[in-house]
């Protein structure tokens, strides 16, 4: 059990520390030119037609309206119903949506089960046997669980089978794109294999999570397939913000700061001083034009330049 | 499966074969009739071109020749490389870093992005054309060489790419296969940008190794910084030009037309694409008219660079497209006018107004708006101008440019003021910020060397093609007599019209035209007796 503790402790750790050195990674990164894209749900009344506000004269004099709720909206049709996908690759959504869909389940599973563990170590009973509400919590922990679990191993299969035979996906294929499948199929399956193996309502794992959370020993009998199941999902959150599959969180930044980035600069508004920061910084670029054969040190210099090419 | 035999792969771009892919005009997708026939082959590349560069695909836009030696080709690829790594340093490449870096590291190569590029719909699906493609290309170029990865990891993220001569001279010619419409980042469910990539690439090449097309740097921004124009006039010509353009407005419409040069404190500076000067002198003269008669107080500056609105660097190299929109925003702020309103050129909308926002001085943040926003409200709030719809009675469709509706999300004020001038308006499919690129984006519509025009005719512009004939299917297709008109206002999309119009004869076979928004306008103005418009074919 000290080994299931400690391997779940550490893919609890390693994942909140790489995703959020990652975050704050691309969070300090340097103020990037504008290149938003239509349409941005967030301006108000013209969001559903892809409208900005530089349809209206004079902008820059009236005050930006933002639309909260449409861009709530986008965010959650995207989210939750990968309307994206739905639009411009069909063949791909039903899998793709059972496999989002599926984690977003097993990610309330973990919140249901991490609140349920707590709720067992405070009151020394399993939550089957306490108030309604508790017993209503393991009934939906259950639940959520079995579905999530269900939906994500379709999900998978249904994508593995795509990535093996479809024309256009097969030739980008990588050994990691069919290995990050695979592994995902395996922890799924393990999941499966838990519940049909004594563990239905999910009381072991939420029992064995309680002893994992204190690096105790569980009040029920541990099984196997469960230690798999857990160690399993604790090395998945390790190596996951080392990949692309970390959009799940970095989709805040391709959205929210470059597609729907529409922050203008008004007349009068002060020079934000990152940017005087950047024109001192030194330019490495080699084409002759660009420093005039070294001449130009800074991008103050390069932008001013008004000599003309020989 | 495409239409193509074999599959090729990222890695493929490093083979030894002569050709990478080959456009077979029986793959290009149809045409609605009577435009059946326009299925041609490309014209073969001169046999010297083919002996002494590697292929991608049967057309050159740069034509790069073959390094001679090992040595050269070994010094050419670690130019290439270095370039690479300072791409992705924050003191070389401030501007983009982020987005670069989250495309680079987030793409889930679900390719639903692909069905969203004309390009690649036209060919009849080329996996080279792919949006994801050249991105990928990239990604392995930097995984496997760039970032200090262990070997075993490079082998399993496929990412032991081979970076040779081909490579790079196939990546350079295929960052000019991509007109940056960015249809493809529209539809990426994660918010990856394979547009941004090509410009990114772009940059590399032009920044570090000074390869870039000559259309658009020598004889476009350097020209501009040089004489003043990226068409080559200086202040007298253009000076010159534009009183001839006065005269026949003068002539035309009936009252006097003089425009204003360098007029201190005018309300609005108005900055057209120089080209209009040349190629659609009626586009600044029908603008001129339109703002005399709505007693405007305006102006164009004489000063170099000042009457020019292109910004070609927006395509190819941050420093050049930064030189020259601060020399347009230090001449506004000399002349001391209220805004500036960019004319009909999509590209110099987007350049000046939202890319160049965040690289302006305090000092330096001048307004800067739409000629079609600023229009709307004189034409269709204030009602300045009496306009008689019936004028323009013929069949028409609006043509948005990317930059001005799926980069800067201008798409109703053109709308209303279509409702003003016109009875038998109608829209493609799709429009708005869901348009279709021209196929002229990116610099396209001024390049024309070897059989690069052929390719830009037939492949990137073929779906704007066949857009334009589907919105009018309901007139008379077959009967050149009736006249039909494409809205553009947007000059490098009239470019690429022009020549599409005249490439698949849709002047000729079907009485289609082509022009900008201000000509309909100043076309419906009720106190101009004549026709302002002539329907010249396009040669």
């Amino acid at each position: 059990m000290i080994v299931v503790s400690l391997v779940v402790w550490a893919g609890v750790i390693v994942f909140v520390l790489a995703a959020a050195a990652k975050m704050i990674r691309y969070a300090k990164m340097p103020m990037h030119l504008r290149w938003e894209l239509y349409p941005v749900p967030h301006e108000a009344g013209r969001g559903h037609y892809g409208g900005s506000s530089m349809e209206e004269v004079d902008w820059w004099t009236k005050k930006t309206e933002v639309d909260h709720g449409g861009e709530a909206k986008a965010m959650g049709e995207e989210i939750f119903l990968l309307k994206g996908v739905y639009e411009a690759n069909r063949p791909l959504w039903l899998w793709s949506w059972l496999l989002h869909g599926g984690l977003y389940l097993l990610v309330a599973t973990i919140g249901l089960l991490f609140v349920g563990a707590l709720v067992e170590n405070i009151t020394g009973a399993a939550l089957t046997g306490g108030a309604a509400f508790w017993r209503f919590v393991a009934v939906l922990t259950r639940w959520v669980c079995w579905i999530g679990l269900v939906a994500a191993a379709f999900g998978t299969l249904g994508l593995l089978i795509m990535r093996l035979n479809s024309p256009k996906l097969k030739s980008f294929n990588s050994p990691f794109t069919i290995l990050n499948l695979l592994f995902m199929l395996l922890l799924f399956a393990m999941g499966i294999c838990s519940r049909f193996n004594g563990d239905a309502d999910v009381s072991l794992l939420r029992a064995t999570l309680a002893g994992v959370m204190t690096f105790g020993t569980p009040a029920m009998p541990l099984t196997w397939q469960v230690q798999a199941e857990l160690i399993g999902f604790a090395v998945f959150a390790t190596y996951m913000p080392f990949t692309f599959m970390s959009h799940m969180y970095m989709k805040f930044f391709t959205y929210h700061k470059v597609r729907w980035d529409d922050h203008a600069r008004r007349p009068g508004d002060t020079t934000d001083p990152r940017l005087a920061e950047y024109l001192n910084w030194h330019v490495g670029w080699s084409a002759p034009h660009v420093t005039r054969d070294g001449q130009h040190k800074t991008w103050a210099d390069v932008v001013m330049d008004q000599e003309v090419e020989k | 499966m495409s239409n193509q035999d074999q599959a090729i792969r990222p890695q493929d771009i490093s083979s030894d074969r002569q050709q990478l892919c080959e456009l077979k005009p029986e793959d290009l997708t149809p045409l609605p009739p009577p435009y059946e026939d326009f299925n041609h082959a490309l014209p073969a590349l001169k046999e010297e071109l083919e002996a002494d560069c590697v292929q991608l695909d049967g057309t050159m836009a740069l034509a790069i020749p073959k390094p001679q030696t090992p040595e050269e080709e070994a010094e050419l690829v670690q130019k290439f490389l270095s370039g690479l790594e300072k791409l992705l340093t924050k003191e070389n490449n401030w501007t983009f870093l982020q987005p670069l870096k989250l495309t680079l590291e987030h793409c889930a190569k679900c390719q639903s992005c692909n069905d969203a590029c004309p390009v690649y719909e036209s060919s009849g699906e080329k996996d080279i054309y792919r949006p994801t493609y050249r991105a990928e290309v990239l990604r392995k170029i930097i995984n496997g060489h760039i970032k200090k990865k262990p070997s075993i990891f490079k082998k399993l993220g496929g990412d032991d790419i081979e970076v040779n001569w081909n490579l790079i001279s196939r990546l350079l010619e295929l960052s000019y296969r991509c007109t940056i419409c960015r249809r493809c980042a529209q539809t990426c469910p994660v918010g990856v940008d394979n547009g941004l990539v090509t410009h990114e690439l772009r940059k590399v090449f032009s920044m570090e190794m000074g390869l870039s097309a000559k259309e658009i740097h020598r004889d476009g921004s350097v020209q501009q910084l040089e004489v003043g124009s990226s068409t080559g006039m200086n202040t007298v010509v253009v000076k010159d030009n534009v009183e001839f353009i006065d005269e026949e407005m003068t002539e035309k419409v009936g009252f006097t037309i003089e425009t204003p040069w360098d007029k201190s404190g005018a309300e609005v500076l108005i900055m057209h694409n120089a080209g209009e000067f040349m190629a659609w002198p009626e586009n600044p003269g029908a603008t001129a008219v339109i703002l005399e008669a709505a007693g405007v107080s305006w102006t164009l500056s004489s000063e170099m660079v000042g009457y020019d609105a292109i910004n070609y660097g927006l395509w190819y190299d941050d420093a050049q497209f930064a030189r020259v929109a601060l020399k347009h925003a230090q001449i506004a702020k000399k002349l001391g006018v209220k805004k500036i309103i960019m004319a009909e050129c999509g590209h110099a909308h987007k350049a000046l107004t939202v890319i160049a926002d965040r690289i302006f001085a305090e000092e330096l943040t001048i307004p800067r708006e739409s000629i079609l926003t600023y229009l709307a409200d004189l034409i269709c709030d204030q009602k300045r101008l009496k306009l008689d719809p019936s004028k323009n009675d013929f069949p028409v469709t609006l043509h948005d440019p990317c930059n001005v509706s799926r980069l800067m999300g201008i798409v109703k004020p053109q709308r209303r003021i279509m409702k003003e001038i016109s009875t038998q308006f109608r829209e493609m499919t799709p429009h708005g910020v869901h348009n279709y690129c021209c196929g002229g984006g990116s610099g396209f519509a001024i390049m024309s060397p070897n059989n690069f025009q052929d390719w830009r005719l037939l492949v990137s512009g073929r779906k704007k093609v066949q857009q334009i004939l589907n919105a009018f299917q309901d007139t008379e297709l077959e009967n050149p007599e009736q006249r039909k008109y494409v809205c553009a206002p947007c000059s490098n999309c009239k470019g690429q019209l022009r020549d599409l119009l005249s490439y698949y004869e849709l002047t000729k076979r079907s009485g289609i035209f082509y022009g900008g928004l201000v000509e309909m306008i100043v076309n419906a103005m009720v106190d101009i007796p004549e026709p302002f418009m002539e329907w010249e074919e396009p040669f």
